[in-house]
């Protein structure tokens, strides 16, 4: 199980607990700690708030991924499937992962939305979840240009727009990253920054 | 050379970071190697106890068979060493009982590591040393650290492999090509004639790192590397 300290667990609380007009949150920690962060999030979501949602990850395979999310309690491997799946019942854990460019994801959404055949049962798959997690920007950055970085906030709130129960979680790592912070910033309607201190157990 | 977006962590040897930028790329792997008694496994607890300080995970796999607590006593003196944190924000992993099977499976053994790394979700890994998994599983070695390293450079940590070489061996040249950090921990002999030891990074990917060997102290506060000295 991972370490909390109670304070951080008591701010992600916290932020997530902001009025339903709130619903894109960025995440600041040490970059070792963005795991952490991330897990802490999706506890507090599937366990505490009893949602379904997206688990977007950037870089992690989906094979450890899933080991991640059996071995810390958070959802067994019947209960998560991949974007697409849309298996019934409905899974507690969507994921996506290896998504380097996650603009790709966004368009292949609105994509596979358009479709004709798919798109309602898609679009209501999607209705049915209550967030997206996203693992994580400072990766993002390392693969990616600040005009891709851009580009996915852009799209990130026509995905929102369209989307009106869902949102959003970024987290990212908190020095040498001025520019997607900024950016990150912009995007954020309520940013945590999590202080070193805290995670001292 | 960038750096820029790299995150870094201090690995808690002194005069080591300011050799590198600041600190191991995170996430990374490393291979410490040096012949028996250059300090491998001081560095490696040294980093760890680092880690916990900064309130990060550490898990440290050993392959030896000796007991945690033999080699503990050992390096209890040191002053970096706060034994409130063993078991806790450092977990002691042994991997010498699986090795020591007759029917010792490599895939069965990285599953383990996985195990324990999706339990505790580290940020800071070491495996020491690395280099008796292949004397003991010998023809599936190569296969297997190639499977290990890729492994770990997913479980966004900084790992640790360190490597058991001969004196007249300089590194284990099967780790040094699929990690992406050298450490060299060496003997040699200072220009006065007296028996030093020694550090050099030869290989650091994504980082501007001070070339050379320097020297490296073993103290009460542990490993000190004085940069230009010799």
């Amino acid at each position: 199980m991972t370490r909390q300290n109670i304070q951080i667990i008591q701010s992600v609380r916290s932020a997530l607990g902001s009025p339903k007009n709130i619903r894109r949150f960025l995440f600041t920690v040490r970059a070792p700690s963005v795991a952490r962060i991330n897990l802490a999030v999706l506890r507090i979501l599937l366990e505490e708030r009893k949602e379904r949602g997206i688990y977007l990850s950037v870089e992690r395979p989906d094979k450890h991924l899933m080991m991640i999310l059996e071995r810390q309690n958070l959802a067994a491997r019947s209960e998560v499937c991949n974007l697409g799946d849309n298996p019934k019942p409905p899974k507690r854990v969507v994921i996506a992962t290896e998504m380097v460019n996650p603009v790709v994801l966004i368009d292949e959404m609105f994509l596979a939305l358009s479709d004709k055949a798919k798109g309602a049962t898609l679009d209501a798959e999607i209705r049915g979840m209550g967030f997206i997690i996203v693992d994580n920007l400072a990766t993002m950055a390392i693969y990616n240009t600040q005009k891709d970085i851009d580009e996915f906030f852009r799209k990130s709130n026509l995905f929102l727009e369209r989307f009106p129960n869902q949102k959003m979680f970024t987290v990212t790592a908190r020095s040498g990253y001025d520019e997607l912070h900024a950016a990150a910033r912009k995007f954020a309607q309520i940013e945590v920054d999590i202080p070193d201190e805290w995670l001292l157990e | 050379m960038g750096g820029e977006k790299m995150a870094r962590i201090h690995t808690g040897i002194s005069g080591l970071d300011e050799m590198m930028q600041g600190g191991f790329a995170f996430p990374s792997t490393v291979l410490v190697a040096g012949s028996a008694g250059t300090g491998k496994t001081t560095f490696t607890l040294q980093f760890l106890a680092e880690g916990a300080k900064r309130g990060e995970q550490g898990l440290f796999f050993t392959t030896l068979s000796e007991p945690t607590q033999w080699m503990l006593r050992f390096v209890s003196e040191f002053s970096f060493i706060d034994k409130e944190t063993f078991g806790r924000q450092i977990k002691f992993v042994d991997l010498g009982g699986m090795l020591r099977k007759k029917d010792r499976d490599p895939e069965k053994l990285l599953a383990f590591i996985e195990e324990q790394i999706t339990e505790h979700m580290p940020q800071r890994i070491v495996i020491d040393p690395v280099s008796v998994i292949g004397e003991l599983i010998k023809d599936e070695y190569r296969t297997f650290l190639f499977d290990l390293t890729t492994h770990l450079k997913d479980w966004q940590a900084v790992s640790i492999l360190t490597g058991e070489v001969l004196p007249s061996e300089p590194y284990p040249v099967e780790i040094s090509y699929i990690v992406d950090s050298v450490i060299i921990l060496s003997y040699g002999l200072s220009p006065e004639g007296s028996r030093r030891k020694y550090l050099e990074i030869l290989k650091m990917r994504g980082t501007q790192h001070t070339s050379g060997q320097h020297l490296m102290d073993v103290g009460k506060d542990g490993i000190t590397v004085t940069v230009g000295l010799k």
